[in-house]
């Protein structure tokens, strides 16, 4: 018991310093952001800012607008539209079930571990081709093709909590594949969307690759642009913290309000189904 | 039988969308890149065939295997770092109380932030002369540590992977703390009347009892470190002289800084193979351990 007796206090002092290193980040750039440009030095380093200056909001926020803007115009039906088509994957894959669905969905769960960066060239390419490429749909477009293997995994893995006996007995009365879908399947799957959606949300606004690759200058989605903000001669490090806490705002406010169906989507697309 | 065809019907047509997508964009490109190997092109204009000149530039290429090399240096932080680190954090953390939901916010938070914001912050706290890392060596009486982080090559791809390592301990943590959870408190009544109590109870119970998650975990692990590019990308760029290189910046350097599509291509279709092959050891190796 005596060991007992001297972990604990031993234990909080290394849940402190964890959470000393998870925040210490966040702390610096928020610290950081708030000053004017004379202040971030070494020696000010941790002390909060004598004045608040929200200058630097102001500088990166007028600079990237346009590209937050661009973000949003991208994210709102990339999620959308990748949600639907989940949601219909979902339930043929877990309701209707026919000779093959577990080797499709194998087959589709692979797409997640394909490295994106190998498919990209031709995926360029082909954007070229049909006039998408250095545009906010052709991005769109690419962010429902790789959304699908994750919104169909938890959907599917949603959908298979809804007992069968339920599309049974439906199916007695007569119901078809759709009205089961519209009258039964839709209606109870309003958590699934709304886990689905935070899940997409926060991915597609934080993606990088696809959106440095596929669009330039003012196409740019705000995480290219954020990246862009340091380009000067004179890095501005308190205009590069704020604009890094103003393109991260949009998802760090979702995770503070809808944390619950954020975690509760992270177990749904871990579990193999 | 009528309805029965009428059903076929709409299963095709629901699953269809997703099935030419998922064709046409994403298992024929992997063999388009293949194809787009053997050119020599630069994005634009014509292409020349120069059959396998691409790939046995590749495999003689030092940087390529050097990117190799970080990218496995990343793979080993990831699994060696994240995994044992969650799953201890997961034991310490996995009660409900109002602290340890505190930490696991903390810990996870990291997780929602973009990996551009993540390689911003850590590249400042970095920095030589106005990071934080130096200064709080050099308060601490340790001024003989402190390096310039991103540059050195010595240590630069240590220093890169430990933001890495930062951003997604919080997801495995929740997947172990989830997994902790279902253990029924039967077997964990059972281990205390059997005695088995600390260590030997993590070892002979609880281990066990969540070994499939630990392997999940750590497939998607690899799967996620092989994706690597952000971090680095905002951090380095993959230099300072290439030295921090992975497939990924290498790979978007060659294709997308001096346009040379046809290489790039080459150095796609080696990551497909590498990822595959990595994915494959990995299910064989867990397969095996489970028996």
């Amino acid at each position: 018991m005596a060991l007992s007796r001297l972990s604990k206090p031993l234990l909080y002092v290394l849940l402190i310093a964890l959470c000393l290193f998870f925040l210490m980040p966040i702390y610096v750039m928020l610290v950081t952001s708030l000053k004017p440009l004379d202040q971030v030095t070494l020696s000010e380093m941790w002390k909060l800012p004598t004045v608040l200056d929200f200058s630097s909001y102001s500088t990166a926020f007028e600079k990237l607008l346009p590209n937050l803007l661009n973000s949003f115009y991208l994210v709102i039906p990339a999620t959308v539209i990748s949600a639907l088509l989940g949601s219909l994957n979902g339930y043929v894959l877990s309701k209707w079930k026919f000779k093959g669905a577990d080797i499709l969905f194998t087959l589709i769960l692979f797409g997640m571990f394909i490295p994106y960066q190998s498919i990209l060239i031709p995926m360029i390419q082909f954007l070229r081709d049909v006039g998408l490429y250095n545009t906010i749909p052709g991005l769109v477009f690419v962010h429902v093709v790789y959304g699908i293997p994750i919104t169909t995994l938890m959907f599917r893995n949603f959908y298979a909590s809804i007992p069968d006996e339920m599309i049974e007995s439906a199916k007695i009365d007569g119901a078809g594949f759709l009205r089961i879908f519209r009258y039964i399947i839709l209606p109870l799957s309003i958590t699934g969307f709304v886990v689905v959606a935070i899940w997409q949300f926060t991915n597609i606004w934080n993606e990088f690759l696809f959106a440095v690759t596929i669009t330039t200058s003012e196409q740019q989605p705000i995480m290219v642009a954020l990246q862009n903000l340091s380009g000067s001669q004179i890095v501005q490090w308190n205009v590069q913290m704020a604009g890094a806490l103003l393109a991260a705002l949009p998802t760090l406010l979702v995770y503070i309000f809808l944390g619950k169906y954020f975690v509760k989507g992270l177990l749904a697309g871990s579990v193999k189904g | 039988m009528g309805t029965t065809a009428r059903l076929k019907g709409f299963i095709i047509l629901a699953l269809l969308p997703t099935l030419l997508i998922y064709t046409f964009f994403v298992i024929v490109p992997i063999f388009w890149s293949a194809y787009y190997g053997f050119f020599d092109w630069s994005g634009m204009g014509d292409a020349k065939f120069t059959g396998l000149a691409n790939y046995i530039e590749v495999i003689k290429d030092e940087i390529f295997w050097r990117s190799l090399k970080n990218n496995f240096i990343i793979i080993a932080a990831s699994v060696f770092g994240q995994v044992p680190i969650a799953l201890v954090l997961a034991l310490l953390l996995m009660k409900n109380s109002f602290v340890n939901r505190f930490v696991r916010s903390a810990v996870f938070m990291p997780m929602v932030l973009s990996t551009v914001v993540v390689g911003l912050i850590w590249g400042y706290m970095y920095h030589p002369q106005i990071g934080v890392v130096n200064y709080v060596l050099k308060s601490l009486g340790l001024e003989s540590l402190t390096r310039a982080w991103l540059s050195d090559p010595k240590i630069n791809m240590f220093s890169v992977s430990i933001p890495i390592i930062w951003n997604y301990i919080g997801p495995y943590l929740i997947i172990f703390i989830a997994a902790l959870q279902n253990i029924p408190s039967e077997i964990n009544d059972a281990a205390k009347l059997e005695g088995a109590v600390g260590f030997k109870k993590l070892y002979y119970v609880t281990l066990p009892m969540i070994w499939n998650t630990v392997k999940v975990v750590i497939v998607l692990c690899i799967a996620g470190s092989l994706k690597a590019f952000d971090q680095v990308f905002v951090m380095t760029g993959g230099g300072p002289a290439q030295s921090t290189e992975l497939l990924a910046t290498y790979m978007y350097n060659n294709t997308f800084e001096v346009y040379r599509y046809g290489y790039g291509s080459a150095i796609s279709t080696m990551i497909v193979i590498v990822s595959m092959i990595l994915i494959l050891i990995s299910q064989i190796l867990m397969k095996r351990k489970n028996q």
